[in-house]
């Protein structure tokens, strides 16, 4: 009996969390409604929220969403991977080779200061509209991030360690040291600069295929806008928004598997 | 002629946060002999550890030398093994990778590797944990990891850092047993290491030791050299003895006013 | 004296090479002229638009909107985080909303933007404002939650009551002022991006107006100038923030900071 009491007075409480949580959302979702319905905005500005569901469906059956999603992944994807394909193996070259870090510094920390959008004219004027344009300033999004990470990881290895494995009968500079303990010890730090660069990249993404892309889902938010589609505008954001949520949560899972040695990571 | 021979030592550093410069070691001799247990105990910050890096080969001197064996010591050696005080085990290594490191190191094959690392593993009571991961042992089951890790390379010298420093008094007790007896073990087996124990407990110290010396506060330099008139091997009994107290006494009187006198120093 | 001087101008060395390696590149003609303009024509451009006042104009327009919209986002940012760090209930209620706006990036609102505020002035400063909430936002919220518990304890123990004021005001606010600090960072960089974002698209003047009139008009130089002017104005923009800091909070080096 008073195992039920416990179980109902834990189930309240958990509900009535989950609830707190579900009333504004809900409030904005009604009043959005009402405001709509009452037409105190024009259709132009606020579409009605049932619209943006019907955009979705209607696109989800003749299959124009999947199309944008699947290009707009596909080009993050493969930006992504070359920004950060180049940025590891420098930055842990950098961190490594004391010379190299000493002439490149400054002129890393003047060049992140650039935005990964400010890359986007330079890019159509190479590369005119299209994929390669995409991959390019993807690609410089996330690039910076993990660079400094990678290099950071490098440089701040517990000298402690270091010793150790001086001790043990490994030589300092060598590829052995570099194999058995500079690299496991910096890949907490590039993995972290992996996740920031995949926000800085689903960003590029969307700014690139604004303004320099003839579909995907940022094409769809800015297209839709001029074509009058205010409700595929919000979709798309939504949908924006959801996918960056889900490659973002993916990448956490992945980099907990890869620092389960590590204890207490906090988020 | 003396096993380890430490002549007119002189060790200066600077600091990196505001480039004072620091003598760390002023002039340090000592002769260690081949098979003896030697404590060193001094005031905190004194140079103990930097003196013990000397002789490991991980620090230069700037002056005088560290030979061991008539030959001067050049860089690190697996042969001189070096406890640090905070373990520095792989976090990212299991146990048994840890212990295997020196091993690998060298170019042992893998399973060659796992019967070696195995022996130590046993040695130092961490049967059971071998795939266990740093963060997931208490201190003084690092503390043992980190031993074994060195002696699967049977080194000819010990050098311990302050090993039990941040072990809780009671672990501290056992392990200091359990450190005789795996010195003795060693012995038996035909592996007789030479031990150099830091440590700023006297108690300890006279416990453990054949010979102890004192050293002054920074700039530092060995003030004294104590000779340990008990009886192998040392249990809870040898605390009891008059003899321990008297030692300890007296090593405390010569430590006291360097102890003092360093509470000041940064 | 040598080896200090060589220290000091190490780390041109890298720029230069590569300055010259474009002037070299260019004047060779590996490149199309139009692809690649040397160093020289970008060096001339500045002067250009130096001199007819162009360029003050347009860097004053960018930068008072992103101080703007910088310090507007502040002002909403640390009080609310301060808030929704210490009441646990109102970070719930939230929460929801908070995350979707968070997951959807800058650049992604502005459409939205355009159709409710059109795009002028204030348009540039909200998407600034949005820019730069959220990164200080969460640190914010993150520095209340993670005050150091065995200050607030040692606060207790010498009389403090536990969730007042005054427990707030000199145990957690101080604590959390390092994440505070990292969150603006963070912030500015965002709010340098969203300003460059927003100009490109209104191109209603100011630097990312340069920059897509650079590139309608094929001007490399005037493009390449403007992002190397970005690349300055962001580490100016980054010095002042770390000037602000420690005069602020010179103590904060005691505290560890994530």
């Amino acid at each position: 009996m008073g195992a039920f009491f416990t179980w109902y007075y834990k189930f309240m409480q958990k509900s009535s969390q989950i609830l707190l949580r579900l009333v504004l959302p809900a409030l904005i979702l009604i009043i959005w409604y009402v405001l709509n319905r009452n037409e105190v905005y024009p259709e132009i500005m606020l579409p009605a929220p049932q619209d943006v569901f019907f955009a979705l469906w209607e696109l989800s059956i003749n299959g124009d969403i999947f199309y944008h999603i699947w290009n707009s992944f596909q080009r993050f994807l493969i930006g992504y991977v070359i920004g950060v394909g180049l940025a590891v193996p420098t930055g842990l070259a950098i961190g490594w080779f004391r010379a190299l870090d000493k002439y490149t510094e400054v002129t890393i920390t003047f060049l992140r200061q650039l935005p990964g959008i400010a890359w986007i004219p330079l890019a159509l004027l190479w590369f005119g509209i299209g994929n390669t344009s995409s991959y390019f300033i993807v690609g410089m999004n996330a690039f910076f991030s993990p660079l400094i990470n990678s290099i950071a990881g490098v440089k701040d290895v517990d000298k402690n360690l270091v010793d150790a494995a001086r001790n043990l009968g490994v030589k300092q500079n060598s590829w052995f040291m570099f194999k058995e303990v500079i690299f496991p010890s910096a890949v907490p730090h590039i993995m972290t600069g992996m996740r920031i660069a995949l926000t800085y990249a689903w960003g590029g993404i969307v700014a690139a295929e604004m303004l320099a892309a003839s579909n995907g889902l940022g094409w769809m938010i800015e297209a839709n806008r001029r074509f009058h589609f205010p409700e595929r505008v919000v979709l798309a954001m939504v949908l924006i928004g959801l996918c960056g949520f889900l490659i973002d949560d993916l990448l956490r899972r992945i980099e907990k598997y890869l620092n389960r040695w590590r204890a207490g990571i906090s988020e | 002629m003396a096993y380890i021979k430490v002549e007119g030592v002189e060790k200066t550093f600077t600091k990196p946060k505001s480039k004072e410069v620091v003598k760390a070691l002023d002039g340090v001799d000592a002769e260690i002999e081949s098979g003896e247990f030697v404590s060193i105990v001094g005031p905190s910050g004194c140079g103990k550890s930097t003196l013990l890096r000397v002789i490991a080969g991980l620090d230069n001197v700037n002056q005088g030398s560290v030979t061991i064996e008539s030959k001067e010591v050049d860089g690190p050696d697996p042969d001189r093994g070096l406890l640090f005080q905070d373990y520095a085990l792989f976090p990212w290594k299991t146990v048994e990778e840890n212990i295997e490191f020196g091993l690998k190191v060298r170019g042992v094959k893998k399973n060659d590797r796992i019967s070696i690392s195995e022996e130590f593993i046993e040695l130092v009571n961490l049967k059971g944990f071998e795939k266990k991961y740093p963060h997931e042992l208490s201190g003084g089951m690092k503390q043992r990891c980190a031993l074994a890790r060195l002696l699967a390379n049977n080194p000819k010298i010990l050098l311990m850092d302050e090993p039990l420093a941040a072990i809780d008094a009671q672990t501290r007790k056992i392990l200091q047993e359990e450190v005789l007896e795996i010195w003795d073990k060693e012995k038996k087996a035909g592996r007789e290491k030479t031990v150099i124990w830091v440590t700023h407990s006297i108690e300890e110290a006279v416990f453990l030791s054949d010979r102890v010396l004192v050293m002054s506060r920074r700039p530092a330099t060995i003030k004294e050299s104590v000779e340990i008139d008990l009886k192998r091997p040392r249990t809870d009994e040898t605390e009891s003895d008059p003899v321990f107290a008297k030692l300890c006494a007296q090593l405390w009187s010569s430590m006291k006013e360097e102890a003092a006198s360093a509470i000041l120093d940064t | 004296m040598g080896k200090f001087v060589f220290k000091l101008l190490r780390p041109l060395i890298l720029p230069i090479v590569i300055l010259l390696i474009w002037q070299l590149v260019y004047i060779n003609e590996v490149f199309l002229e139009a692809l690649f303009p040397g160093p020289k024509a970008v060096w001339l451009k500045f002067w250009e638009m130096t001199l007819n006042g162009e360029l003050f104009i347009h860097v004053g327009v960018s930068l008072r909107r992103v101080l703007l919209g910088f310090l507007l986002a502040m002002a909403l940012a640390i009080p609310f985080g301060l808030i929704l760090g210490w009441y646990k209930k109102a970070e719930h209620f939230c929460e929801v909303v908070i995350h979707v706006g968070r997951t959807i990036p800058i650049m992604a609102w502005i459409p939205l933007t355009i159709m409710w505020f059109g795009m002028g002035e204030i348009s540039s400063i909200l998407i600034i404002m949005l820019g730069a909430f959220f990164p200080t936002f969460f640190n914010t919220i993150a520095g209340v939650r993670e005050v150091n518990k065995n200050h607030i304890d040692a606060a207790l123990n010498l009389g403090v009551k536990p969730n007042s004021w005054m427990l707030f005001k000199e145990v957690v606010l101080p604590s959390s002022v390092p994440l505070i600090v990292t969150g603006q960072n963070i912030s500015l960089g965002y709010a340098l991006s969203a300003i460059v974002a927003a100009e490109l698209i209104f191109k209603n003047e100011g630097i990312g107006y340069l920059l897509m009139d650079g590139r309608i008009q094929y001007s490399f130089e005037t493009v390449i100038l403007m992002m190397v002017i970005l690349c300055f104005l962001g580490l100016f923009l980054n010095l002042g923030i770390k000037i602000l800091e420690n005069t602020l909070s010179p103590w904060r080096y005691g505290l560890k900071i994530q």
